[in-house]
């Protein structure tokens, strides 16, 4: 009785801890973001998965996504092709086994708006993705859903949504999902070594 | 007004009012190129041509600075949906990619006859294998969504190949999907007018089209609007040099009735005066009017100057009125040295008139009838409308010493000569540097104004082209031919960096038979079928979903070839009409040549590798050619010129000493003017040629009236009157354009004053000595 008095004691006293862990300070995107922009560099394995209504099977690539502060967002798929994706400042550049091709990130607004999604958001530069798209952010700090959607009628007229899973200062998912019905998956996985 | 004439008088009345009855509905043009030879070579028609109706005159460059980025393009947005609303404009371009849908729609029909890809092989098993595999690829990435909509119809890529074609220079930089300068803080537009460069009333309303859609594009309020361009840049001249000619008119205008009214202490000889110069403006205007059916800008401007002398005419009479006497005796005097100095100018426009440049035959008819003309009046108007006594004009006014010092300076004949052997020398060292070639500093364009343009077109990737190459052929087909095999010289030419880019006609209109080559290889629908099939084995790839493909393809295999009007109403359609031009029964190409690193050198290859049919063509050095021209023919004229003068002279004079007392002094004082010009570092134009001639005609009156037999003190002090007036009143009126900061005005007023005064400085030097009776 003594037993389960002093336990029961000891589980009060720490009822107002455990509120604290289970409610921390709201959920808002400029906190969210300020986690964000505190990791200046990632590196991690990834996989992505396209559902097309043009093929009869997903397409899934594999490869490494990394992301150097302020503005450089890598993509190295190597598996089914090998293709080396770099986003700098203002440049694109696509390598194949065909050769490099460069463009500016402005040249459609749905190519800026599809890699500020991933960018903006590694980088924690709300403003960027407030000028581009609808935000909604649901969840908790621990496991939170980031859901854009794009306010330019040319990136809506191709781009219905992309939403952001992650857990913390980790982003663990990326869906992009077309006005056709056309889906891609983009999970990420653990850091590379 | 006496009985005796009353006739001239009725004349002159009826030459006003039909002059001016002409002169209302005289046809004015601004357009240069009405001025260059008929006589033209080849090359140079198609020059001028350029000049005249060539896309690149018609383009006005936009920009947009200082404010953010964002608000820059949405302006830039707003400006072109503005001006394409106007009809002024045939395209406006800000670089928005869903501007290009119709010219994205136009390729895309006609892209199996447009693209070089195609070949037999391009649709083989293989051929597609390796297509099909490319595109699985470019499904998967960031431009997938985009390329996509393209794929059932287009799976071998052909529109993407065509686009990359064309793109053989640097693009101008993409910020939130407009162009921009490349550090990103100008927006920039390129805005075609459907008026050529030439036409300024519709360029004005463009410009002035443009700042409207700039004021109302909802910019911040310190926000710069930047325009340049050929058209821009003529405008704009044309407005500085009205701003300029009206002040220093006024200027002079004030000086000189000034000087005048000094002189006269009356307003009725002030009013004589001007008769014989506004008349013979209006006669000679109607004159050239009539005999050519237009009249130039420029004809109008440098006429104007020519026939300035005539203001002298009246002065050279009303000076030299004694006390009491009625005009007509002071005429008699005057008339016989009067009529020598109006006839020597006379005989000068002659020359001129015989030109077969339509410019100077445009000037020199001007300034033949409107001197006649001003003389006419002067000998028969002027007398008969003045009131039968005039106020002698009072000599005394000058001090008395002025005489006996203008008088003493033929002691100074030693070192006239001295001088003259000095300017000659220094001429013949620095003859290379007197005349300038570039007809770009005829423009009155500020060298700030020039840099801008240049900035605004690198960051355009439009440099301004310097280097054509030429392709001649007897029809469109035998040009677009050359240009299809001119294609891959071009090519090695860009890989060895000897240039860095071109365009070519046959990018937009391949040849009739090009396009059979590639219909041909394009197979019947069965055999497509099949190695589709074929190549489609293992591919994730839908079934049917490039029903699409096998159409076009099958409609392209069948369908009539493409003509230049499919491309219409597209930026491409213009593109080709300006790179293909028909002059006559024949053809021409054009393949503007960009990032030419050595124009000799490329010129070296072109000779060697080039073949028949190809000439290539650096524009700055043929316009420097047309100008060389142009000047050539004006010097012979002149040089013609001064031979009638001189026999005109002796005719008059009959003293050969006389003759080179009167015909030195202003041909010296162009050899100082010359000299003086070179030494500064200011180099010769046309304006300076046709300021040296009215320097001719200034000088031969100074010196006739100088070296007049005089029959007493009082005749020669009156004389010296006459040459203070005229001398001040040249200086004071082209004094004052001297001073103003747009070349042609300078060049004029400058040459102008110091010629005149130079001319009656060796005047009284080489003039006689004592009275003689």
């Amino acid at each position: 009785m003594v037993h389960l008095l002093i336990m029961l004691c000891s589980l009060v006293a720490w009822i107002p801890y455990a509120g604290a862990q289970a409610a921390p300070s709201p959920l808002d995107v400029p906190a969210l973001m300020e986690l964000m922009s505190k990791v200046s560099k990632r590196d991690n394995h990834f996989t992505e998965t396209k559902t097309l209504a043009m093929l009869t099977r997903p397409l899934v690539l594999s490869g490494t996504l990394s992301y150097v502060r302020p503005n450089r967002v890598e993509k190295h798929v190597t598996s089914p092709y090998i293709e080396h994706l770099v986003v700098e400042g203002d440049q694109l550049t696509l390598s194949t086994k065909d050769g490099t091709k460069r463009i500016a990130v402005d040249s459609h607004s749905l190519i800026r708006s599809l890699i500020e999604a991933i960018r903006a958001s590694l980088a924690g530069q709300v403003a960027v993705l407030r000028r581009l798209y609808h935000i909604k952010l649901d969840g908790t700090l621990r496991n939170w859903t980031l859901t854009l959607r794009p306010l330019d009628a040319q990136a809506a007229e191709y781009l219905q949504s992309v939403t952001l899973t992650g857990q913390g200062d980790r982003l663990i998912k990326v869906d992009i999902r077309e006005t056709g019905g056309d889906r891609s998956l983009m999970e990420i996985h653990e850091p590379v070594s | 007004m006496t009985v005796r004439a009353g006739p001239a008088v009725l004349l002159w009345i009826l030459l006003l009012f039909s002059s001016a009855g002409v002169i209302v509905n005289m046809t004015v043009t601004t357009d240069l190129t009405a001025l260059l030879p008929r006589s033209a070579d080849e090359t140079q028609e198609l020059l001028v041509r350029q000049l005249r109706d060539g896309v690149a005159a018609r383009l006005i460059l936009i920009g947009l600075e200082n404010a953010d980025a964002e608000n820059l393009a949405e302006a830039s947005r707003s400006i072109a949906r503005s001006l394409n609303e106007t009809s002024l404009f045939r395209s406006v371009s800000n670089g928005d990619p869903a501007d290009y849908t119709t010219e994205r729609e136009i390729l895309m029909r006609h892209r199996y006859l447009l693209s070089s890809a195609v070949t037999p092989e391009h649709f083989s098993t293989s051929g597609l294998r390796a297509a099909l595999e490319q595109q699985l690829q470019l499904l998967a990435s960031p431009a997938g969504a985009v390329a996509k909509v393209a794929l059932p119809g287009d799976p071998t890529g052909e529109l993407a190949h065509i686009a990359s074609g064309f793109a053989t220079t640097s693009h101008p930089s993409l910020l939130n999907g407009v162009w921009f300068s490349r550090e990103g803080t100008r927006a920039l537009l390129v805005a075609e007018t459907r008026a050529p460069g030439f036409d300024l009333d519709k360029q004005t309303a463009a410009i002035h089209a443009a700042r409207t859609a700039f004021a109302s594009s909802g910019l911040p309020e310190n926000a710069r609007l930047l325009l340049s361009g050929p058209g821009v840049f003529a405008v704009e001249s044309r407005a500085a040099i009205q701003r300029d000619s009206w002040r220093l008119s006024l200027i002079a205008g004030v000086m000189v009735t000034a000087l005048l009214f000094i002189v006269y202490r009356s307003v009725t000889p002030l009013l004589l005066s001007l008769l014989p110069v506004i008349t013979g403006l209006l006669a000679g205007v109607a004159a050239v009017q009539l005999l050519f059916g237009f009249v130039h800008g420029i004809t109008l401007g440098f006429g104007a100057t020519l026939i300035g002398e005539a203001v002298d005419y009246p002065a050279y009479l009303l000076t030299q009125v004694i006390a009491g006497e009625r005009l007509q005796q002071t005429l008699t005097r005057v008339w016989p040295t009067l009529r020598l100095a109006i006839l020597t100018t006379v005989f000068g426009a002659l020359s001129m008139l015989l030109s077969s440049i339509t410019g100077l035959s445009q000037l020199g008819v001007l300034a033949f009838v409107g001197v006649l003309v001003a003389g006419l009046v002067t000998r028969w108007i002027v007398p008969a409308l003045a009131p039968q006594i005039v106020r002698a004009a009072p000599h005394q006014i000058l001090p008395s010493l002025w005489g006996e010092r203008l008088g003493a300076l033929s002691r100074m004949r030693g070192l006239l000569w001295l001088i003259t052997l000095l300017s000659l020398a220094t001429l013949g060292v620095r003859h290379q540097n007197i005349w300038d070639n570039d007809l770009a500093n005829l423009s009155p364009i500020s060298s700030s104004a020039k840099l801008l343009d240049e900035q605004m077109r690198s960051d355009l990737g439009a440099p301004d082209v310097r280097y054509l190459l030429v392709l001649h052929g007897a029809s469109q087909e035998e040009v677009l031919q050359r240009s299809e095999s001119a294609a891959p010289l071009l090519r090695r030419w860009v890989e060895n960096e000897l240039l860095t880019g071109f365009d070519l006609p046959s990018l937009y209109l391949p040849s009739k038979e090009m396009q059979r080559i590639r219909r041909a290889a394009l197979p019947p629908p069965a055999v497509l079928s099949a190695s589709l099939t074929e190549a489609l084995n293992g591919l994730p790839f839908r079934p049917g979903l490039f029903e699409p493909f096998l159409r076009d393809i099958e409609q392209a295999r069948t369908g009539a070839f493409m003509e230049m009007v499919d491309l219409d109403p597209s930026a491409l359609f213009q593109k080709v009409s300006a790179l293909l031009i028909q002059s006559g029964r024949e053809w021409a190409g054009l393949v503007p040549l960009r990032g030419v690193k050595s124009g000799s050198a490329l010129a070296d290859h072109i000779t060697s590798e080039g073949g028949s049919g190809l000439t290539f063509l650096d524009l700055k050095s043929e316009a420097g050619r047309l100008v060389n021209g142009y000047r050539n023919e004006s010097l012979r004229l002149t040089m013609l010129g001064i031979v009638a003068i001189t026999g005109l002279l002796w005719s008059g004079l009959r003293d050969m000493a006389l003759v080179g007392r009167v015909l030195l002094p202003p041909l010296l004082a162009i050899v100082y003017v010359v000299t003086i010009l070179t030494l500064i570092g200011e180099q010769l134009s046309l304006f300076h040629l046709v300021s040296l001639l009215l320097v001719l005609g200034i000088g031969l009156n100074y010196a006739l009236f100088f070296n007049r037999p005089f029959a007493d003190e009082d005749e020669r002090r009156r004389t010296w009157l006459s040459l203070t007036l005229c001398i001040c009143a040249t200086l004071s009126a082209f004094g004052a354009l001297a001073f103003s900061h747009i070349p042609v005005l300078h060049a004029i007023g400058f040459t102008v004053g110091l010629g005149a005064a130079f001319s009656l400085l060796a005047a009284a030097i080489l003039g006689r000595e004592g009275v003689t009776s």
